[in-house]
């Protein structure tokens, strides 16, 4: 039992959130306004404002955390989602287990960012970096409120109960203890962009620097956002026992649809740094990328689409968000819609050219965005007028692999293009080992395969014109083969961290599309019941089942099966996959067990045959999924492609910072 | 002050979106959505639970006849609880009671039928829950009503209970039946 000590904690906590909500009230209005009327005093506030707010969130997350591991159950929060039997990590990732804890964890990012931008901002101008500022504390305002007002986890109960309800044991998971943080940390990290957007907006101007500036944050945000993308699609893939890991789910659009977008933002922000162009498109994107963050977040927490996701849903909740989304997006959009013609265009340019490329990818995931929302919301406005419709992955696969298809032709050939004015010919003889390599892979498929279908071939000459595509200009940019191999190492050593980046982030995408191609075109499964000593092959694999023994976890019971995998007699491994009873709250899942391989995973799940089934006789579904692990390769990738380009912002940002204090030491001497 | 359509169209859409999301909030997508909703029943083909008698096959479902298919098993045990109000369904004139046996042995279920009262006109054996995964199962027992011109109409994923036949299953029924 938590004695009367720990108890105050939480109401530590609830006193810090309610000053949090003051503090991000004085770090809006007051500098805002400062900023308007340049008032020093006034626009003063905004910095030590934000560093305040962090720590005061910071301050309530970490009582409601305390108020978890020490299971006190008088804060209704933790008496509903924890229990005392449960293993540490799951006491802490409880926290943001449920409804309230995220929006806390939401307001928490959103004042980490905001302070980050108050302390490293120092060389962004004074108003400018004010409205960012405001802005951001506008959006903290709605946010903690909605905390307080509908959310509140610090809410207690008396009598206090002896015991909690537990989180649901499809939680209890490394993979997901880490998927919404990171998930948060990508939503909330397009904030920055958005109050970039704003404040660009507010002081009617949009140059190369406002580029070099928005686009590391944004680049953290889509790191952390593909991370957390890609670490509930693997969850789903081995914890739901499905073998599936991506099903068109609202709420996986819900994550997707800013993916894209913040995909797009990147892509368009450098033709904003390098040619001074495309000014109120990103502006526009920057906009658009969050408030799909919002409405993602408004869909997950409203419950008004029909999701496997059953999260609670409250509809007073829904309105609060609406309402709040209402004022957010309908605000910045006029605000664009009445201050956008105040950006001045830069020069126009050719189609066929590095920015023209760039477009390109604007243009296909602008139109994948725009799918994937019409797809998402149509259920619902059909339903409004009295119609009722499921969009599923038909739809999706039906729009969105024809808009992705060119997106990666254009994606291997855009990086080979020169700035201003590209020619696609001598680009193409550049390419001629991707399109060679193409053409072996098709006829690989088509011999030894034995594969006709054609989206299988696609999927693969897709794969392999990016991936070598992305070498072949690697292997021009350090002159392999042309030059000796210590030159040309020590040229790849000097490379701009953006040209890794790039390339890295692009052989993850051809990496994700070998693998979803692979594992979806040539997957073997084998749903049957077996009985110990009983074998089945799985393309090309033996299968035993050599046992099924019950035992006890840390808090559950389980069955554990034990496969024997071979290959020719060759014994390869053991798969132990489980049935596992949790008693609070009661529940079974399934935990599949899985070998990756890098040729592919071979998955097994059990489960009860039925208690009138023949005793001894298991029901066992088993798959062999090639390539499945190129999947989440690609992804983590493309995060360190995101990371790679960051650590050289980082270096530009220097330049842009001296560049800028040599201008301001110039300034100073002919005053 | 210039304003080019270009700036104010996102504003535009944005204001569709949120009326819509305001309707829908007022909506509940769990009553009516799902992908099988006023589609065709994917085909099929199972043996009968009942050796020697014909398959049971999609023809079964089309014969111009109201139909409740219903998913069941005998090892589970909310088939149990729900299995009263099916015997309720199987009293209503005009309406075609079809069962299939989900991942069950033919011995245990007949038993089970037996003891428990057989509602269904027809009975399918879906051993391996090949037709459980097309019909999109997410468990048994799961019931579908099928209108007389062969259109999935209703899902209910769990058991039959009071409200649910109240609210959803007899008011549709009381709509297909002439």
């Amino acid at each position: 039992m938590a004695g009367r000590g720990p108890r105050v904690i939480a109401e530590i906590g609830h006193f810090a959130l309610i000053m949090a909500l003051v503090v991000a009230v004085v770090q809006s209005v007051p500098p805002l306004w400062g900023a308007w009327q340049r008032n020093t005093t006034m626009m003063g506030l905004a910095a030590p404002a934000a560093c305040l707010q962090l720590v005061m969130l910071g301050t309530a997350f970490l009582c409601l955390m305390i108020a978890y591991i020490g299971s006190d159950f008088s804060v209704i929060n933790v008496m509903m989602n924890s229990h005392t039997q449960k293993p540490l990590l799951y006491k802490i990732s409880g926290v943001w287990g449920n409804h309230e804890g995220s929006i806390l964890l939401w307001a928490l990012i959103l004042s980490f960012f905001g302070a980050a931008v108050a302390l490293f901002g120092r060389n962004l101008p004074t108003t400018f970096k004010v409205r960012v500022l405001s802005v951001q504390a506008l959006i903290g305002v709605g946010f903690i409120s909605f905390s307080l007002f509908t959310s509140n986890p610090f809410l207690r109960i008396n009598p206090v109960p002896l015991e909690g309800l537990g989180l649901n044991p499809l939680l209890q998971d490394p993979g997901l203890a880490f998927h919404p943080p990171m998930l948060y940390l990508g939503y909330v990290g397009f904030s920055i962009a958005f109050s970039f957007a704003i404040a660009a907006l507010l002081e009617g101007r949009v140059d190369a620097i406002w580029a070099r500036w928005v686009r590391p944050w944004t680049l953290a945000a889509w790191c952390f956002l593909t991370a957390g993308i890609a670490l509930g699609s693997w969850w789903a893939y081995y914890e739901l026992g499905w073998g599936g890991w991506w099903f068109w789910d609202p709420v996986e659009n819900a994550s997707l649809m800013p993916w894209l977008a913040g995909t797009a933002l990147l892509h368009s922000a450098i033709v904003v740094e390098r040619r001074e162009t495309l000014k109120s498109w990103t502006v526009l994107l920057a906009i658009i990328t969050f408030s799909l963050s919002l409405l993602g977040t408004f869909i997950v927490r409203s419950g008004v689409l029909n999701s496997v996701h059953a999260f609670a849903s409250d509809p007073a909740r829904g309105i609060y968000i609406l309402a709040f989304l209402t004022l957010v997006v309908g605000g910045s959009l006029i605000l664009f819609a009445a201050r956008a013609s105040a950006l001045k265009p830069g020069g126009v340019f050719a189609a066929v050219s590095r920015e023209g490329g760039l477009v390109w990818n604007n243009l296909f995931l602008a139109a994948a965005t725009g799918t994937v929302l019409f797809g998402t919301l149509f259920p619902m406005f059909a339903d409004a007028f009295g119609y009722k419709v499921t969009v599923a992955a038909p739809y999706f696969n039906a729009v969105f692999i024809p808009l992705m298809t060119p997106l990666i032709i254009v994606m291997a050939i855009a990086p080979f293009m020169a700035w201003k004015r590209g020619n696609i010919m001598q680009v193409l003889r550049r390419m001629w080992p991707a399109g060679v390599s193409v053409v072996v892979a098709i006829v690989l498929c088509l011999t030894w395969l034995e594969t006709t279908s054609p989206m299988a071939l696609m999927g693969v000459a897709l794969g392999v014109w990016v991936l070598v595509a992305v070498l072949v200009e690697l292997a021009g940019r350090v002159d392999l083969f042309r030059t000796s191999v210590g030159a040309s190492a020590r040229r790849a050593v000097g490379l701009p961290g953006s040209a890794w980046g790039m390339s890295f982030a692009h052989a993850g995408i051809g990496l994700v599309v070998l693998g979803i191609t692979a594992s979806v075109s040539w997957e073997r499964e084998v749903i049957t019941m077996m009985q110990p000593g009983e074998t089945r092959s799985l393309g090309g694999y033996e299968m035993t089942l050599t046992s099924v023994t019950p035992g006890n976890g840390p808090n559950y019971s389980y069955i554990r099966g034990v496969f024997e995998v071979r290959e020719e007699g060759q014994f390869i491994t053991q798969l132990t996959p489980e049935i596992r009873t949790f008693t609070d709250p009661p529940t079974q899942t399934t935990e599949a067990a899985i070998y990756p391989l890098v040729t592919g995973d071979i998955y097994a799940v059990i489960s009860n045959a039925g208690p009138n089934a023949k005793p001894g006789l298991w029901a066992v579904r088993l798959y062999h999924k090639p390539l499945i692990s190129w999947m989440w390769a690609g992804a983590l990738l493309m995060v360190v492609g995101g990371m790679f380009s960051l650590a050289d912002r980082r270096l530009r940002l220097g330049v842009a910072a001296r560049a800028q204090r040599r201008r301001r030491r110039e300034q100073e001497a002919t005053a | 002050m210039k304003i080019k359509p270009f700036y104010i169209a996102p504003a535009i859409i944005f204001v569709a979106v949120i009326v819509g999301l305001y309707i829908g909030l007022g909506l509940n997508p769990k009553e009516t959505a799902f992908p099988l909703y006023d589609q065709s029943p994917p085909e099929f083909s199972l043996p009968a639970l009942v050796e020697g008698q014909p398959d049971l096959t999609t023809a079964d479902l089309m014969t111009g006849q109201v139909t409740v298919v219903n998913f069941f098993a005998s090892w589970c045990a909310p088939c149990r609880v729900e299995h009263p109000y099916l015997l309720q369904l199987a009293e209503i004139d005009g309406l075609k009671m079809i069962g299939i046996d989900y991942r069950d042995t033919r011995e245990t279920a007949i038993a089970y039928l037996q003891q428990a009262g057989n509602p269904f006109d027809l009975i399918g054996n879906d051993a391996n829950a090949r037709v459980g995964i097309e019909w999109g199962l997410a468990g048994v027992p799961e019931t579908f009503i099928i209108s007389a011109d062969g259109k999935v109409k209703l899902r209910i994923q769990g058991p039959l209970n009071e409200p649910i036949m109240k609210r959803q299953v007899l008011p549709l029924l009381e709509e297909l039946i002439p």
